[in-house]
């Protein structure tokens, strides 16, 4: 595996923002991995779906996580530094951001981010009444009263 | 950020997003995320618009989970009543029900299995935490489920196993202080199970099983717990490589069947002595870990432990003849390298002893041999080598 520290591609985004990253960075996102596997890795691999500003944080994050990688599934201390190096990347993107690194690590195949972005999102619906969450997420409530009422009804449980 | 108000509720302050993006996600995406809240929250997305009112239908993990304690706490029943019958997930990967003491006792649990099974259920976890009631019995096309891999019944369940029972995926079973029909339920169940790798019981008091009998050749780990005084283990499973044993009832452990070397790691903690075919059925392992009573590791060290290479012992009650006893286990365990003794239990158990007379003895000899009362590790360098013998205390 030594190839992969020292061979590099550019990554494009749909912007034109090219990144080099290592081989082993580059792996990180399932997608790219297959692309190299197929020996289609020309010299810049255009990313079609991401915009250079969410690339840059997603390299950010796998560059960290080759890095920083526990060195085996016993390694408590390791994975526990990673979980708070992931709380504080998470910290500096608002909302829109957020979902854009959903949408991108679910295009790009990258489950740690994907897990991550997505338990921002859970951590803002948790234990929260659904008004709280429209407010939130700014989702309109398109129900007339007397469907709302049903709904409300048919899972009496869920809203106690 | 978080912020905790007067009345402790939590309150995320947020930049208010401005277009309703989350509503844009393709479904898998947000039943990626509702999968990271609990059910009953992601149940209730369902009133937030129309976009959001079958998302959650698509959850393949649910919980149903009541408070164990808590009498006044409505039960989730009447809930997962509802919704459980309305998820359309193609296969439920992980349900988990526990239902407590304020669930009324005639709800139709048979119902709800159905359905599940239907739903191509892979992990199946039930518990029935209903004092003072009777068991149920689930529904009988539980135990023909094609894709269930997982099974946990815990509790106030009665396992009432048809005669054309089959389990053809499962790889785990775990039958925790629940009751049998009879003794054939039990015996149909596990043979019902043919790639069956992981088993692990605790017995209940009045489970109508006297004889509880693992005759499992695919099985791997075997875990059996009994607190009571009655009911016996028989193991008939070729493959076995872990046994975790805790019985402290009277009636023998039988071995049968069982082709060394076989065993590679037992813990096991016996009130009784233990005879001589389950000993020998020991001798394959590697790790030992014993919890017996001191006369016991007399017999233990009669066996010839070909492999085994680390062994734990704690004595629960004294004698005076450990000294040879522990120089012959270490003859007859070429390739033992850690030798610990614990004897914790010494010191705490000797007032209980009923017996006078012996009980002097012990005292004469626990005054003679005061390391014992503290943990006794032995390490050796080099293999089959007496003289090379480490003691640390």
């Amino acid at each position: 595996m030594a190839s992969s520290s020292t061979n590099k591609f550019v990554l494009k985004s749909n912007d034109d923002v090219s990144f080099e990253v290592t081989e082993a960075v580059a792996r990180e996102f399932q997608v790219i991995a297959h692309i190299i596997d197929d020996d289609c890795a020309k010299k810049a691999i255009p990313l079609s779906n991401v915009t250079g500003e969410i690339l840059s944080k997603m390299i950010e994050y796998g560059k960290k996580h080759i890095e920083e990688a526990p060195v085996d599934e016993e390694d408590e201390e390791g994975k526990k530094k990673l979980q708070i190096w992931d709380e504080e990347f998470m910290k500096q993107f608002n909302m829109e951001i957020v979902f854009q690194l959903i949408l991108a690590s679910n295009y790009l195949n990258n489950k740690g981010l994907l897990d991550l972005t997505c338990c921002t999102v859970a951590d803002h619906i948790k234990d929260m009444t659904p008004d709280e969450v429209r407010t939130l997420f700014n989702v309109k409530n398109d129900y007339t009263t007397e469907e709302e009422e049903e709904i409300r009804k048919e899972n009496s449980w869920a809203f106690e | 950020m978080e912020m905790q108000d007067e009345t402790g509720k939590r309150r995320r302050i947020e930049e208010k997003v401005s277009e309703d993006k989350i509503s844009a996600l393709p479904e898998d995406l947000l039943v990626h995320i509702l999968l990271l809240v609990p059910t009953k929250d992601a149940v209730a997305t369902a009133t937030l618009s129309k976009r959001w009112r079958s998302v959650w239908k698509m959850l393949p993990r649910l919980e149903y989970i009541d408070a164990y304690n808590s009498k006044s706490d409505k039960s989730v029943w009447c809930f997962l009543d509802k919704s459980l019958l309305q998820v359309k997930a193609p296969v439920i990967e992980n349900l988990r029900i526990t239902l407590g003491p304020s669930c009324p006792a005639n709800v139709d649990v048979g119902k709800w299995v159905d359905y599940v099974v239907e739903r191509c259920i892979q992990r199946l976890y039930f518990t029935l935490a209903w004092p003072a009631r009777k068991p149920r019995s689930l529904s009988k096309k539980l135990y023909t489920c094609k894709t269930l891999k997982t099974l946990n019944l815990s509790n106030k369940i009665l396992v009432d196993v048809p005669s054309q029972a089959l389990l053809p995926s499962l790889i785990r079973l775990e039958l925790i202080a629940v009751v049998y029909k009879d003794e054939d339920s039990l015996v149909r169940l596990l043979s019902s199970c043919p790639v069956l790798q992981d088993l692990l019981v605790q017995r209940n008091q009045e489970d109508n099983v006297t004889k509880f009998s693992v005759k499992v050749p695919s099985l791997v780990f075997l875990s059996y717990v009994n607190f009571f005084e009655e009911g016996s283990l028989v193991i008939d499973s070729p493959g076995l490589k872990i046994l975790n044993r805790i019985d402290y009832s009277e009636c023998a452990c039988l071995i049968e069947n069982m082709p060394p070397p076989c065993l590679d790691m037992a813990e096991v903690d016996i009130d009784s002595y233990p005879n001589d075919k389950f000993l020998t059925s020991l001798s394959s392992v590697i790790y030992l870990n014993l919890t017996l009573p001191m006369n016991g590791v007399d017999a233990i060290s009669a066996v010839n432990f070909s492999r085994l290479i680390e062994c734990k012992l704690t004595p629960s009650n004294s004698s005076y003849l450990w000294l040879e006893s522990i120089m012959r286990l270490l003859h007859n365990s070429p390739k033992l390298k850690v030798l610990i003794i614990n004897s914790e239990c010494y010191s705490k158990n000797e007032d209980e002893d009923e017996d006078e007379d012996e009980d002097e003895d012990e005292d004469e000899e626990a005054e003679d041999l005061p390391l014992w009362r503290n943990l006794l590790q032995v390490h050796r360098d080099k293999e089959d080598d007496d003289d090379g013998v480490r003691i640390n205390v």
